[in-house]
This record gives structure tokens, C-alpha cells and sequence, in this order.
């Protein structure tokens, strides 16, 4: 008997990686370790801070973040990330696409 | 944290800060960036131990690379000002040096007569010398040692990305 396991496949993460950043800071205003932590949480243990950080700099990069620092007890300001309004706006964009792509491709892979 | 980790996260840090800079990442947003990181292997720290924390940020130079691919073009100025300087001197300096070889030439031939030339290869450059009763010198530079100023500032600072800035 073959058992298929379900892997999480890097290149397909990294893809949408922007997406599931946005979603998490959507929710709380949250800096780099622990938005790292939140994912792994989820089921993305291959999700390490070097893979992370750059995502996350490059969305306050392109505008869709802001960020703060917050003074912290163990040790160095924290920088935390919120969503601002360009970042929701184009949030939405992309959870948009996202769904239409997996209702594109569902049919094709056998899925609903 | 103790002392070796304190240390072990510093120089993770600080290579980092290199292949920011060397990426091209201004010295304002390097600075942010550093604290950025400092604060979450700090946090890392405790959760995994300082080695583990820094082994999950993978190849440093590739994390930086990654970062300032997100970073908006900066035109290096500065150092742009500066290594147009050090071409400047450095071809002022050669001009001299074979200005004087120029001169020991003339009073070994033991000419009376002024003597007007230039030196290759800085052409435009003129030289006289007198070496009758008292040895004069005059040498002006041309426009090689200018010229190769401006070359090196702007290779340095490759001004036509500003055309592509946000593009």
C-alpha cells in the first residue's frame, strides 16, 4: 500500500507567503519571531525566520505595512507590523486571486 | 543570554550590516534592520538557543540579498565623491611622479635650452623646464586626471538607475 503523505512544497509556499503574512498581522498587529512561530504554529514548520523576514520587509517595503517599536522586557525594541490601508486593499486583492486560482485548479486535480 | 551568545548574535549582525551595504542598502535602513534582527533572534534566542536561532536565518548573505531586493535603489553619493577623489590623487600623484622622471631626463642630457613637452599618457598636459642656471619645472595637468575623476564617479554611482527608480 502507498501512503501519500502531505508535504508542504517550498515553492508554492513561498508563493503565497505574502499572502499568509497579511493575514496573520491582519488579525494582530505582531512582530517578525512571532508572526515566524504563528505560521509554524498553522503547519508551516519549514517556515524559518530567513525565509520570513525579507517577505516581511519587502511588504513594508511596497507599502502594504506599517510598523512600530514596541519597548520589550527581554531584550531590544520589538518592530511590530500592522496593516495599513493600501496593505488591506491589496489583501483583499490577493485573497481574491487566490481563491479564483483554487477554484480554477480544484476541478482539474479531481478536488471540488 | 550569556556572553558567547551575546557575541555569536553580534556577528551574525554584523554580517549582516555588510551584505546590506554591499547590496546597497542606505546606512538609515541598515540601522532599522539590524535592530530588527537583533530584537528577533533575541526572542529566538530564548525560545531555541542563540546557535539555532542564528541557523534558522539560513545563509546570511542570501537573507540580506533577499531584504534589499525589497529596498528601493540608492544612488551611493558619497562613496561615488569619494572614489573620484582617490582617482584624482592617485593620477595627480602618477603625473608628478613622471613629471620628475621627465625632468631627470632633461638635466642628465645636460640641454640648456627650455624644454616643453607633455607626458604620456595624460594628454593635454604640458611640461617646461629650464635647467640653464636654476631647474624650474612647471607642469599642468591636462584634462586626463579630471576626466578619469568623473569616469570613476560615475561608474561608482551608475546615476541612470535613478531613470528606473520605481519603475
Amino acid at each position: 500500500m502507498v501512503v501519500l503523505m502531505a508535504r508542504n512544497d517550498t515553492q508554492l509556499i513561498k508563493g503565497v507567503l505574502p499572502i499568509l503574512l497579511m493575514s496573520l498581522i491582519n488579525e494582530k498587529e505582531d512582530y517578525g519571531y512571532s508572526v515566524v512561530e504563528r505560521l509554524q504554529a498553522a503547519g508551516f514548520p519549514d517556515l524559518v525566520e530567513g525565509t520570513v523576514y525579507p517577505a516581511l520587509t519587502r511588504l513594508e517595503s511596497q507599502k502594504f505595512l506599517d510598523s512600530r517599536l514596541v519597548k520589550s522586557e527581554s531584550g531590544p525594541a520589538r518592530k511590530y507590523y500592522s496593516l495599513n490601508a493600501n496593505g488591506k486593499k491589496e489583501y483583499k486583492t490577493r485573497i481574491a486571486a487566490w481563491k479564483n486560482l483554487v477554484a480554477n485548479v480544484m476541478p482539474l486535480v479531481g478536488g471540488k | 543570554m550569556n556572553i558567547l551568545d551575546k557575541l555569536r548574535r553580534e556577528i551574525a549582525i554584523s554580517r549582516y550590516n555588510f551584505w546590506l551595504e554591499l547590496y546597497n542598502v542606505g546606512l538609515r535602513r541598515r540601522r532599522s534592520l539590524r535592530k530588527d534582527l537583533r530584537s528577533n533572534l533575541t526572542e529566538a534566542s530564548t525560545d531555541l538557543g542563540t546557535k539555532q536561532a542564528i541557523a534558522n536565518l539560513g545563509s546570511i548573505r542570501h537573507l540580506a540579498k533577499d531584504v534589499a531586493e525589497g529596498e528601493a535603489p540608492r544612488i551611493p553619493w558619497m562613496a561615488g565623491i569619494s572614489w573620484g577623489f582617490t582617482a584624482l590623487g592617485a593620477s595627480i600623484i602618477a603625473l608628478f611622479i613622471l613629471a620628475a622622471n621627465y625632468t631627470n631626463g632633461v638635466t642628465d642630457s645636460g640641454v640648456s635650452e627650455p624644454v616643453t613637452g607633455s607626458i604620456f599618457p595624460f594628454w593635454g598636459s604640458e611640461i617646461m623646464i629650464e635647467s640653464n642656471t636654476n631647474l624650474s619645472t612647471e607642469v599642468s595637468s591636462g584634462f586626463v586626471p579630471f576626466t578619469l575623476a568623473i569616469i570613476v564617479f560615475i561608474l561608482v554611482t551608475r546615476p541612470w538607475r535613478l531613470l528606473f527608480r520605481g519603475a
